[in-house]
């Protein structure tokens, strides 16, 4: 797989996932306990599919935590960076939640415009126009499609009434 | 059975569904041919998009979808030593080879032929074994059926992904995420927290899209690959017919094709693992196999053969049984839920015309790849190689997010689809398989019914979970799967030395 130069910074220095890796699994552990706590207030016929699996996945959990932990005592923990660019990462996660929650308020066609324009920008991407077209080319075809031609519903939008004034 | 295929054949070959398969095999294609994206997450995206269409419409795009990455893998893999799917790895030792040799256009004709010769055979195995399985499994009762749940969430939690606890945990997350919503018995709300959206349990459709759709998202921003292929490797000129050298082809093409069925009718192998051992048993044989990996176009087919060979193969025991054999099959299966279709024996009953018209859009898909993949088509189709990746990373988000969305017409949908992406990213890299999730989701549910049933039945008595001869059999395959990790792991350290 092909990788730009920057792409991996965390890889080359060789970090360790090993932290991430007993935060999940402790993650896990807690989930499945609260499950069963949760679970605890059902009838048993309803409580006892539930609580057996959050048990199970809170034993393992718990095993894949504590291996690790031996690892790193070991000085072997599990190799590889968690994040291929965390940077980058942050950034995505931050443009998802930020698009549906816009989505939610403005509706799909600003929002989705945005999206395609600014993602790549912040990844780097500087051909501003090749962003624009795509994200145009894509929120119309994705309108004429499924709006127009199979009448699907969007989210409530800002344009909503330019769009019924199109149909 | 035949009775059934002859029925489904006006409906296969209705001009709305040839369209259909067309633009899966389209889609497939594109899919297949980015790296980054796999076949499973073009169907994830394309399975919410599919919803309230016509089944056979929307099958038929799935069917294309499959069969079109399948091969679409090899246009990278061949003209940029950069395999699209994993199952393409094995197609980069000789095609690009091939390539830097100047014969790019007859080893993307090697490729696609021998994906056409493995498809074909593998829908001819899908339409012939399936029927038989399913009389099988007419034998099954509750009991059964607990416990063929239970074989198909072991074999897929232990064989997909090297570490047995991420596997199962990934199973378990599953079976807990498929034991949210009411319970159908007594009416109690299990995990439901008072949302109304979660009464009916989480939309399996848009957790499967989380799952498989947004992880790629993040890759693509986070690897920010900013500039696409040169044009100039699109240039493709005929380099002779390798149609016409189907005797030299012929061994390679039986060889691989039986692997890759069988492999594909295995739970939990498939995908690369064919193509990879369809390659080494082509050089294993081989005259000269000191050739392979040097431009030999036999390991070209070999590796492509094998890989459409479990395509359609994989679906056996999911249309069979309801137990998918891999990570796309589990994902058509969703597909087929969302549908209102449920595999097993009741789908062979009561939408005949629906099942086999599946199994015939794979045959029919096989053969139009031959036409929708040729040099031609791949010098259009190919044409997205040059976009720069960064670009579909919002593309893909904004299909997923009109698919979902128009699911339930919920907002809340798409805050779920969030959680489970960015679940799913964590998940990913953290090397637990995806698939097994899947199944505890698809499979739970009924694991947890059937397991029910029988102790109603049986009146309350554990004993009688292993009552019946294919009770015993199933959950001593169960067990075995389980503890063959556990078996493999003392026999190293036994044969390591002291």
């Amino acid at each position: 797989m092909e990788v730009t130069e920057e792409a991996a910074p965390a890889a080359r220095a060789g970090g360790s996932r090993s932290p991430v890796e007993i935060a999940f699994a402790l993650a896990l552990v807690a989930v499945s306990i609260g499950a069963i706590a949760i679970a605890s207030s059902y009838p048993v016929e309803s409580a006892a599919y539930p609580v057996a699996i959050a048990a199970g996945t809170a034993v393992l959990g718990l095993w894949i935590a504590l291996r690790e932990l031996l690892r790193r005592r070991h000085g072997v923990p599990t190799p590889g960076a968690f994040a291929h660019h965390a940077p980058r990462l942050v950034v995505a996660v931050a443009a998802l939640v930020v698009y549906f929650a816009a989505v939610g308020l403005i509706g799909f066609i600003l929002p989705s415009l945005a999206l395609c324009i600014l993602l790549p920008a912040a990844a780097g991407f500087r051909r501003w126009g090749l962003s624009a077209l795509v994200g145009i080319v894509c929120v119309v075809a994705i309108l004429l499609i499924f709006v127009y031609a199979l009448g699907r519903p969007i989210p409530d939008d800002l344009l909503s009434p330019l769009l019924a004034k199109l149909r | 059975m035949i009775d059934a295929l002859l029925h489904a054949i006006p409906l296969v070959f209705a001009p709305m569904n040839i369209l259909a398969m067309v633009i899966g095999l389209v889609a497939g294609l594109i899919v297949g041919c980015l790296p980054g994206l796999t076949v499973v997450t073009g169907l994830a995206v394309l399975i919410p998009l599919t919803f309230g269409l016509d089944p056979l419409f929307a099958l038929g795009m799935m069917a294309g979808m499959y069969n079109g990455g399948s091969y679409g893998g090899a246009i990278p893999a061949i003209l940029m030593r950069v395999p699209g799917t994993p199952a393409s790895v094995a197609t980069v030792l000789d095609g690009y080879k091939m390539t830097q040799q100047g014969k790019a256009a007859y080893a993307l004709q090697v490729a696609l032929l021998s994906g056409v010769i493995g498809s074909v055979l593998s829908s001819v195995a899908l339409i012939l074994l399936s029927p038989p399985l399913v009389s099988f499994s007419l034998l099954f009762g509750p009991i059964e059926y607990f416990w063929l749940g239970i074989l198909g969430l072991a074999t897929v939690s232990s064989l997909l992904g090297d570490d047995l606890p991420k596997g199962l945990i990934a199973c378990g997350i599953g079976l807990l995420i498929g034991a949210v919503g009411q319970d159908i018995s007594n009416g109690t709300e299990r995990f439901t927290f008072g949302q109304l959206d979660l009464l009916d349990g989480f939309s399996a459709i848009v957790l499967l899209t989380g799952l498989f759709a947004v992880p790629p998202v993040l890759q693509i921003v986070e690897e920010a690959v900013k500039t696409g292929m040169s044009g100039d490797k699109l240039k493709l000129h005929r380099q002779g017919s390798a149609l016409s050298q189907w005797r030299f082809f012929t061994p390679v093409w039986i060889r691989s094709s039986i692997i890759g069925i069988v492999i594909g009718i295995l739970p939990g192998a498939g995908g690369s693992m064919s193509s990879f051992l369809a390659y080494n048993e082509a050089r294993r044989v081989a005259r000269n196999p000191e050739t392979f990996g040097h431009g030999n176009p036999e390991g070209v087919a070999a590796s492509e053969c094998g890989n459409g060979a479990d395509n359609a193969a994989s679906l056996i025991p999911a249309l069979a049984l309801g137990i998918p054999g891999s990570g796309v099959a589990a994902v058509i299966l969703g597909g087929l839920l969302v549908h209102g279709l449920r595999p097993g024996p009741q789908l062979f009953r009561e939408h005949p015309d629906i099942v086999y018209g599946f199994m015939l859009q794979f045959l029919a898909t096989s053969f139009l790849l031959a036409i929708v993949g040729g040099l031609a088509a791949t010098r259009i189709f190919g044409q997205v190689l040059r976009l720069p990746r960064i670009v579909l990373a919002p593309v893909i988000l904004l299909f997923v997010t009109i698919g979902v969305y128009s699911v339930n017409n919920s907002l809340f949908d798409l805050w779920v689809l969030l959680g489970v992406g960015l679940v799913g990213y964590v998940l990913e890299r953290l090397d637990y398989p995806s698939a097994p999730i899947v199944l505890g989701l698809l499979l739970g549910p009924m694991v947890e019914s059937q397991l029910r049933l029988a102790l109603t039945i049986s009146g309350g008595n554990a004993a009688a979970l292993v009552s019946t001869p294919i009770a015993i059999v199933l959950a001593l395959l169960s067990a075995a799967i389980l503890l063959t990790p556990a078996w493999r792991l003392l026999r190293q350290r036994r044969g390591a030395p002291a």
